[in-house]
């Protein structure tokens, strides 16, 4: 998808220079780029439309990132922004709306194995204050009993009751089990609400962290087998569709095409000279894994655009200039605004620990499908015990040569603050300089400032490092008249 | 269900709980909030105060930058006329003479006339309020500035002896309101395309056809080409030229002189629908006949296939009675779509 007026030069921009961008788009470009493309073409279903399109409808954090320049860039945008109308379109169009719930990627194939179906993460509602600049959800789900003492992903439960922010989910399935414990109350309140509701259970914390570290997990992972098989059935019932296993295998293998775009994607993000693409582009990539914003056929297509244009970039050696503090960033934050702020400071993020380790492994295609679902869910980030989350994050650090880790916690969050702790511990005892921040709810403006001076500490910090580091460095190197005596 | 959240169902083809309430309170808040019509119109922090006093008095569901049909034109040059307790008036339109059409300059919303605070204000209710309630950015159609640069009478002549230098007028005018319908999504305003002397009752249908509908509709499709949803009012009797304005393409009609019925049966499944209650009522009827008519009005209007927004035919009033507008609104507010009652 890329045109004559594509400028290849990568730099981040506003959305007022993205207003002005756009106009050079043929007209054709965006009536051809529109999403379910099973139903035919409709005005409604073309999503190439510029940040500025969104700003009017409410999404006023828009107006404070700064947005990659490419084709590539803006499609994946449309595509993100346009999700909640998608999923109305979608039952408008006779399709099913199945709301997923803690699980963070490891049932979406499964779902659209079942035709006519759609899947969303009403969990994913908690960027919505950020990006709206609002405490409507909040308030709503402070009504329902569930205030500032519970992390922001109260506000799922405050968009279901408002009844306006996806529609009513055919079948909700949410996870118990050893899910986080702000989010089962969150979906206790949905529970309440009179919603049809199959709970998938996760093994218990305590006997993964034993099977981690025996790597015996064998009989977890026919627990998990079966209650893949459990609401597989759920599914049936709500689709009357039988389930096949045929379709899951299609449904599998399209899912790994993502996930493999997105794992060499994070691959030549981290390992270019230059960063080649945004923080808020590689986020909201990763996060197309969890349910590929509600069309898995288009996800791929957007998701393989924007592979190759950071593949011609990196080709090419181009990038994004004065970013040379190389970070980790662990939890996603719930303000996106954080990931353009760190990169004006000089720093680029070159790996990630989003929570959504199960949504990232290619799944087995040879197995049984169930075991291969089942495999893939156990390498679930918040499954597993404090130290095997450390684990990934010292993984990526390692792996992608990081100067230092951010670590976002989540304002309120019950658990949270536990395991930041002991992430914190076991990567100084790495001597990995990491900073953990509670990421403010909107609209606290000096809590923010707060946070934001310790990260601007942070990375001065790292880049001063780095340059005495360099220094030093050169300073070891032998003038020729020495090494010649 | 915040305003929002109800106007944001409707434009994707879906029932909210019931229809938007949305009179036209336009510089009626000024007299709400106590402050001068030329104050209003040209300090935007003042607009922008008057906007959110009168919307949280009466709780109507949506905020509007309005001042005068002739902000493009008096950025163009026209002089109006500023006087306490009524509306600018054209005091003297900058092609008075039609020589003078060669030497006009597409103003620059950022720096011509009262458009730089007619854009400010918007971007400070956005601002204040932009999460829980739309923001509507009103612009005047070409024919109705043109009206405001060259006077109505000699437009209206204009239009069977020198059509040409009307179309050169229109053109011009079209550039400024796409600029100023540009400048006003900037700052994170939807616009609201307003026409009111292109009506039937002022030129037929067929000078709306040769000299409003292909302007009007040049400008929404440039805001199509970034998914705005526009609405277009038009004030008066337009029952004769309703095909033309769904032409247009506009995604919402604010319409004024038509019966509901008549328009729904003939409109309802292309275009969402914005009406009527008459503005003079709410300055002469009662307040049992007021309830009366926004209950009728909401009976006829949640039948719109495409959705329906209870409001007036026009801006409310500058001297309207504030109880009378409650009463409206909160009858308006009672209209509950079946399926959502159920």
């Amino acid at each position: 998808m890329t045109t004559d007026n594509q400028d290849y030069s990568p730099r981040q921009i506003d959305w007022q220079q993205w207003h002005q961008k756009y106009l050079d788009l043929p007209p054709g470009l965006i009536e051809e780029t529109y999403y379910f493309r099973h139903l035919g073409k409709h005005n409604w279903s073309r999503y190439l439309f510029p940040p500025s399109t969104f700003v009017p409808y409410g999404q006023k954090l828009l107006r404070e990132l700064r947005f990659d320049n490419s084709e590539a860039a803006l499609r994946l945008w449309g595509f993100t922004l346009s999700e909640w109308e998608r999923i109305y379109r979608a039952r408008q169009n006779g399709m099913k709306v199945i709301a997923l719930m803690g699980d963070i990627g490891a049932l979406a194939p499964l779902v659209y194995s079942f035709p006519g179906t759609v899947a969303f993460y009403p969990d994913c509602l908690w960027w919505t204050p950020f990006m709206m600049q609002s405490w409507e959800l909040f308030d709503e789900a402070q009504s329902a009993g569930l205030g500032e003492d519970c992390c922001f992903v109260r506000a799922a439960l405050g968009g279901f009751r408002r009844e306006v922010w996806f529609p009513r989910p055919d079948l909700v399935i949410a996870t118990t089990g050893a899910t986080c414990d702000d989010l089962a109350a969150v979906i206790a309140g949905i529970e309440n609400l009179g919603h049809n509701i199959h709970y998938f259970e996760l093994p218990r914390r305590s006997n993964i962290a034993d099977r981690y570290q025996t790597g015996s997990d064998e009989d977890l992972i026919e627990f998990l087998a079966g209650e893949f098989q459990k609401t597989a059935e759920s599914l049936a019932t709500v689709t009357g569709t039988e389930f096949d296993e045929k379709r899951l295998r299609n449904s599998i293998v399209k899912s790994n095409r993502l996930r493999d775009t997105l794992d060499r994607l994070r691959v030549m993000n981290a390992s270019s000279v230059l960063p080649p693409i945004g923080a808020l582009e590689m986020i909201f990539a990763d996060f197309s894994a969890l349910s590929s914003y509600g069309d898995p056929d288009e996800a791929i297509r957007v998701i393989e655009e924007l592979y190759n244009e950071v593949a011609s970039r990196t080709s090419f050696g181009m990038g994004y200039p004065n970013r040379d503090v190389r970070l980790v960033w662990a939890t996603p934050p719930a303000d996106p605004s954080l990931l353009c702020q760190v990169e004006a400071m000089g720093c680029r993020i070159v790996g990630s620990e989003y929570l959504i380790n199960q949504s990232r492994p290619l799944l087995e295609t040879g197995s049984d499908p169930f075991t291969a679902l089942a495999k893939g869910l156990l390498n679930g980030s918040l499954m597993g015990s404090s130290n095997y989350r450390a684990d990934l994050i010292i993984r990526e650090v390692e792996n992608n040569f990081a100067d230092g880790v951010v670590i976002s916690g989540i304002y309120g969050s019950s658990h949270c603050p536990w395991e930041t702790g002991l992430i914190v511990k076991a990567l100084r005892s790495r001597n990995i300089p990491v900073v953990s921040i509670d990421v403010s709810p909107p609209g606290r403006k000096r809590e923010q400032a707060q946070s934001l001076n310790r990260l601007k500490a942070f990375c001065e910090m790292l880049s001063a490092k780095k340059s005495a580091k360099a220094t030093r460095s050169f300073e070891r190197v032998p003038h020729a008249e020495e090494s010649a005596l | 269900m915040n305003p929002r959240e109800r106007w944001s169902l409707l434009l994707i083809d879906e029932l909210p709980d019931r229809p938007p309430v949305w009179p036209l309170v336009t510089s009626f808040s000024a007299s709400v909030a106590g402050i001068d019509i030329e104050r209003y119109c040209r300090d935007p922090e003042a607009l922008a105060t008057s906007q959110i006093k009168a919307q949280q008095l009466f709780g109507h569901e949506a905020l509007a930058v309005f001042t005068h049909v002739g902000v493009i034109a008096e950025a163009f040059g026209s002089n109006y006329i500023y006087q306490a307790g009524g509306l600018p008036e054209l005091n003297k339109p900058v092609l008075e003479s039609a020589a003078n059409g060669r030497s006009l300059r597409v103003p620059d919303p950022a720096v011509d006339g009262v458009l730089p605070a007619y854009i400010e204000a918007m971007r400070l209710l956005y601002e204040q309020a932009g999460d829980r309630l739309p923001v509507f950015g009103f612009i005047p159609c070409p024919f109705t500035t043109a009206a405001g640069l060259r006077g109505i009478n000699d437009l209206l002549t204009d239009l069977l002896l020198d059509p040409e230098l009307i179309h050169k007028i229109l053109g011009l005018a079209t550039e400024g309101a796409i600029k100023l319908a540009d400048a006003a999504m900037r700052a994170g305003a939807l616009p609201v395309l307003v026409d009111p002397l292109a009506s039937g009752s002022v030129i037929s249908p067929e000078a709306f056809r040769t000299f409003a509908l292909p302007y009007t509709k040049r400008i929404i499709d440039h805001l199509h080409r970034y998914d705005l949803d526009v609405t277009l009012h038009i004030c008066g009797d337009t029952s004769r030229m309703l095909d033309a304005i769904i032409e247009t393409g506009a995604d919402l009609f604010s319409f004024d002189k038509i019966e509901p019925e008549q328009i729904i049966h003939k409109t309802g499944n292309y275009i969402r629908l914005v009406g009527n209650i008459p503005p003079h009522c709410l300055l002469e009827s009662s307040k049992i006949d007021i309830g009366e008519a926004t209950d009728k009005l909401a009976r006829s209007g949640i039948l719109s296939p495409k959705g329906f927004v209870i409001s007036t035919g026009c801006e409310v009033p500058l001297h309207c009675s504030p109880e009378k507008l409650h009463t409206m609104i909160n009858r308006g507010k009672q209209a509950l779509y079946p399926q959502r009652s159920a």
